[in-house]
């Protein structure tokens, strides 16, 4: 997985490609818009993660011009404008998501990995919180090593708050992600929550699921409070 | 304003004089001018000839002194038409649309001067505000950029008992430089307030991220709202930041393993009760103030969050009021002025966060800021015009807000 990171401020560029580096990506960086413009055309790039300005001009004309190619890449831009005008900007013209600055850099790590794993990437690999381990590749979760049996529902409500990676999943995402099309039982979901709460106590997890009423899910790791 | 009378009253008081006046003199005249021929002329016919004047001319008298000062009242109401008109565009004027300026057209000649004395004023405070606009966005940029190159570089050292302190130190500094941003905002008035907002959708949009937060507290966190949309006057990104500045404040002091629990009703109240030591009546007059923090709140706080609720509040037309929670605790309500949902509502939250989910737009309606006249529908008892795009006049009937 090869992310390109592009920044002016070279600093800041090159701690971000340090932590993509460290979570497992491979990162590039450069500073320019006309840099990436290249780059993008010369190299295999998995991922953009950009500055929405640049010296040489507004990222958003490179993005509008990907997707006008058809190219879908995942596209994160990072903005220092927090106005909703420039996030529905961003949005509109293709970006999948934005962090506003100042961010938490394990947040960008985060963001991205939600991103390349989106439908249709392989991006096999294992996420853990806590002594809690998700295998994607494989579908199958364990706690210390030791592998964690899970009924196919539970195991797919599991594998979505791994994902969402430590935000409140919506019972609503929930449903339509376990059951596709089905229609559940009205309280599936917290049933499934329930049983799998326990289940992982049983185990001796330490990631634990928050129920958060009226809004969702989240799991988080006890020991190390977000 | 005791010694205000209007133009008209003065003018119609003073011909209306004047008039009578002149009609006396001529009368008292021609009475004793022919009291003097009386004595030469028999008694009857003086008598005669002064019912007469009095059948044929007097009566036109009051007729002629009507019809002139009707003219008068006319001609006077009728060249000020054009500066009740001026007046009600000036008064339209908001920091939003200070590109306007006040016709010289149809302004009699004498008043010209003073609409372009006015229009050179708004030239003035236009420039005034597009500078403190561009200077905010740009400090906003300044600011950001140093702390996101600090709070990068302490996450790449590791966690230690020397590195996480300062990790609380940067979040505490970013933390201020956004409130402080915010305010600036606020002050320049760079929202564009004449929108709706759906209060439960950019409510729940609001609390999602705050659940980590919760979990570093302790404490738990819920929200109820109706299933249908909330929909009230104000900008969904204003109603967004109040929001989370009053769950913020709801976590700070909660007790742990409490929970702080958010409201949506049907009626565009947004109530927000925690479990904590609760706002001491004392304090409730000076929380709203910028900077003032209770003399025992947790460190980490900036003292600018319920002056930006209030501010907040002010702009959308709402009202903040301090009370206990049931269990104990404060409870923080907003009473938002509900808007009919329109034909075109504007949700700018939920646009977003649709354009998130799709995880690519394929040419949604382009959402805008400076949204040409929309219609709504009207509440009886609002005027037609920009009921929800005036948002300088405090809210109907309360200049007084309770807090
Ligand atoms: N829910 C609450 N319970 C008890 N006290 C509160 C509550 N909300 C606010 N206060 C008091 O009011 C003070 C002002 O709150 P305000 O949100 O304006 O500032 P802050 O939270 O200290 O800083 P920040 O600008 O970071 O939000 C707080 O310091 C606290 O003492
Ligand atoms: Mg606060």
């Amino acid at each position: 997985m090869r992310i390109l990171v592009v920044e002016d401020e070279a600093r800041l560029a090159r701690l971000l490609a340090d932590a993509l580096v460290k979570a497992g990506f491979a990162a590039d960086t450069c500073g320019r818009l006309g840099d990436a413009a290249a780059l993008l055309g010369s190299e295999a790039i998995d991922a953009l993660v950009a500055d929405r300005i640049l010296p040489d001009g507004d990222v958003l004309h490179l993005v509008s011009r990907l997707r006008g190619e058809g190219q879908d890449l995942p596209i994160l831009l990072l903005t220092a404008r927090d106005s909703v005008e420039d996030r529905v900007a961003g949005l509109e013209a293709g970006a999948d998501d934005y962090l506003v600055k100042p961010f938490a850099v394990p947040e960008l790590v985060a963001r991205v990995r939600a991103l390349v794993r989106r439908p249709g990437s392989v991006f096999g690999r294992v996420d853990t919180i806590g002594n809690l381990a998700f295998d994607f590749a494989a579908r199958a979760a364990s706690v210390g090593n030791r592998p964690l049996a899970l009924p196919r529902h539970e195991l797919a409500v599991l594998e979505q708050l791994v994902l969402a990676g430590g935000r409140v999943v919506t019972k609503e995402m929930l449903i339509a992600k376990v059951y596709g099309l089905d229609e559940p039982e009205s309280n599936a979901i917290p049933v499934h929550i329930h049983h799998l709460r326990h289940r992982l106590g049983d185990a001796g997890s330490t990631a634990h699921i928050h129920t958060f009423r009226g809004l969702g899910y989240m799991l988080a790791d006890q020991e190390k409070r977000p | 304003m005791t010694a205000e009378r209007s133009l008209e009253a003065t003018l119609l008081v003073r011909l209306g004089l004047l008039l009578t006046a002149a009609f006396s003199a001529v009368a008292l005249w021609l009475w004793g001018h022919l009291g003097h021929i009386g004595s030469a002329y028999p008694q009857p016919i003086v008598h005669q000839v002064m019912a007469e004047f009095f059948t044929d001319v007097a009566w036109t008298v009051p007729i002629v002194l009507l019809i002139t000062l009707g003219v008068a009242a006319f001609t006077l109401r009728r060249s000020l038409l054009p500066v009740r008109e001026i007046s009600a565009r000036a008064g339209n004027i908001s920091p939003q649309s200070l590109h306007q300026r006040l016709p010289e057209q149809p302004v009699p000649k004498e008043l010209v001067p003073l609409v372009r004395a006015m229009n050179e004023m708004l030239d003035r405070i236009e420039a005034g505000f597009e500078l403190q606009r561009r200077f905010t966005a740009n400090a906003a940029h300044e600011l950001r950029t140093p702390l996101q190159l600090l709070s990068a570089g302490l996450d790449a050292l590791g966690s230690n008992e020397s590195i996480d302190p300062l990790r609380g130190d940067v979040r505490r500094m970013c933390r201020l430089v956004a409130q402080l941003l915010s305010v600036a905002r606020l002050d320049a008035r760079m929202h564009a307030l004449s929108g709706t907002a759906d209060l439960g959708q950019v409510v729940a949009a609001t609390l999602a991220p705050l659940a980590p937060l919760a979990v570093r507290h302790g404490a738990s966190l819920a929200l109820e709202r109706p299933r249908a949309p909330v929909i009230v006057r104000g900008d969904a990104d204003l109603v967004a930041e109040l929001a989370r500045n009053l769950v913020e404040n709801a976590l700070a002091s909660t007790r742990p393993g409490t929970e702080v629990s958010v409201v949506v009703g049907a009626g565009g109240r947004l109530d927000v009760a925690d479990r904590g030591p609760g706002i001491a009546r004392g304090h409730r007059e000076h929380v709203f103030e910028r900077f003032w923090r209770a003399p025992d709140a947790p460190p980490g706080g900036s003292g600018l969050g319920l002056a930006i609720v209030k501010e907040i509040a002010d702009a959308c037309g709402a009202t903040v009021t301090i009370t206990d929670a049931p269990g104990g605790g404060a409870m923080l309500a907003v009473a938002f002025e509900p808007c009919l949902p329109s034909a075109f509502p504007e949700f700018r939250a939920s646009e977003i966060s649709a354009i998130l989910k799709r995880g690519r737009p394929g040419g949604p309606p382009k959402p805008s800021g400076k949204a040409p006249v929309r219609a709504h529908a009207l509440r009886p008892g609002m005027q037609e015009e920009g009921w929800c795009a005036t948002t300088h006049s405090p809210p109907r009937g309360s200049p007084q807000r309770k807090l």
